[in-house]
């Protein structure tokens, strides 16, 4: 008898642990994007001040990173809600000119868990230069984005 | 969640006294060779169905079980459970129709009345079931609130279940109390689209595998 109320104690003690299956680690997360920068001679930079934005349909634009020193990448989050499209502003002095790049994108939602619910896979990434200075060109390296591991877009300066 | 706790606390409580044992009188022997002869027991779900007033989950749920041999029962269930899940982003509802079928031993039996006793046994379980997620959240750094949906579909689940219990009869009535937990693993689910459903009828929330139901039963004895 005694064995048996504390088998059933320990299993009571078993279902109190076993339900915080609610929290997402954020590992599995939509992956970001991967820029690389490159100067004219197609050699990598490393950029003395940067500041980068991201208009995610909000009433302004989110910095993403704000007078970063030394950068020679930068990962930025596309959005994940219905638009095609990411507008990305860049700029290397707080006053001065800003380039806007568009990455245009097919979207995929992959289920990830019931924690984390849904994460995007992009495809058919395509980066049009709107507007340059001081970004001076874009060359694409790999149009599909499904973890951080690769670089997806060359920006010459 | 906490009233639902509270009711659960008192009517433990109150049901004690209201039920408790009088004294035993006569006493049944066994013969030295017990013989099937058709016996039922049908018991009702009081507790889950009395929480259904108070919570968001609406469970019945019933079974029939007969004594096989001096210390085995076999044991049918059958029930039907309506539940939502609003949590963390997620907005999600199922209903269905659930059964189980399995055994339990009776291990120790009172001496003066062999159907009371403390039991233990394992039932195979399956739901078949409605189920409709209007929201699912999808993570992604700087964006909060973007949700998918999805069409209504029918699915179905099925898990293998522990039960522990005890069994006692009213005073010397043919109504018998039975109050069981049954720690269970979600063994086999259909998904739509690869969702892990978060709850599946019969079950409760299902999105760590493991679960424990409890279950306080009125029965008759025919």
């Amino acid at each position: 008898m005694k064995k048996l109320l504390l088998m059933s104690v320990m299993l009571f003690l078993l279902t109190s642990c076993g339900s915080d299956d609610d929290i997402c680690l954020g590992e599995e997360s939509t992956p970001r994007l991967k820029l690389l920068f490159k100067n004219a001679n197609n050699q990598d930079v490393s950029l003395d001040t940067l500041y980068v934005s991201v208009d995610y349909g909000k009433a302004t634009p989110t910095s993403i990173i704000t007078a970063a020193v030394r950068q020679d990448s930068v990962m930025v989050p596309l959005r994940i809600d219905d638009s095609p499209y990411t507008d990305i502003y860049i700029k290397q002095r707080k006053a001065g000119p800003t380039s806007k790049l568009r990455i245009n994108y097919e979207k995929k939602a992959i289920y990830v868990s019931p924690a984390c619910g849904f994460k995007i896979n992009y495809e058919n990434l395509k980066a049009d230069l709107l507007q340059s200075d001081p970004v001076q060109s874009i060359q694409p390296n790999n149009t599909s984005l499904t973890d951080e591991i690769k670089i997806n877009f060359y920006l010459h300066f | 969640m906490r009233l639902r706790s509270i009711f659960i606390c008192t009517f433990s409580i109150l049901s004690l006294s209201v039920f408790s044992q009088s004294k035993p009188e006569e006493k049944k022997q066994d013969s030295a060779k017990w013989k099937y002869t058709p016996n039922f027991i049908v018991g009702i779900d009081v507790l889950n169905l009395a929480t259904g007033f108070f919570g968001d989950r609406q469970m019945v749920q019933g079974y029939v079980s007969s004594r096989i041999n001096r210390k085995l029962h076999a044991i049918i269930d059958l029930g039907y459970d309506k539940n939502i899940y609003q949590k963390n982003g997620y907005n999600a509802k199922a209903d269905g129709l659930f059964a189980k079928i399995g055994a339990f031993y009776m291990l120790s039996g009172d001496p003066e009345n062999d159907l009371n006793g403390f039991y233990a046994g394992g039932k195979l379980a399956g739901s078949f079931y409605n189920q409709e997620y209007t929201a699912i959240p999808v993570k992604g750094l700087n964006s909060e609130g973007i949700f998918l949906s999805f069409d209504p579909s029918t699915q179905s689940s099925y898990w293998i279940e522990a039960v522990l219990g005890a069994r006692v009869q009213v005073f010397d009535s043919n109504f018998f109390i039975d109050v069981n937990a049954q720690p269970r693993y979600l063994a086999y689910t259909t998904k739509q689209e690869e969702i892990k459903p978060m709850i599946v009828p019969g079950f409760g929330k299902s999105s760590g595998g493991f679960n424990m139901g409890v279950s306080w039963s009125i029965a008759y004895r025919f």
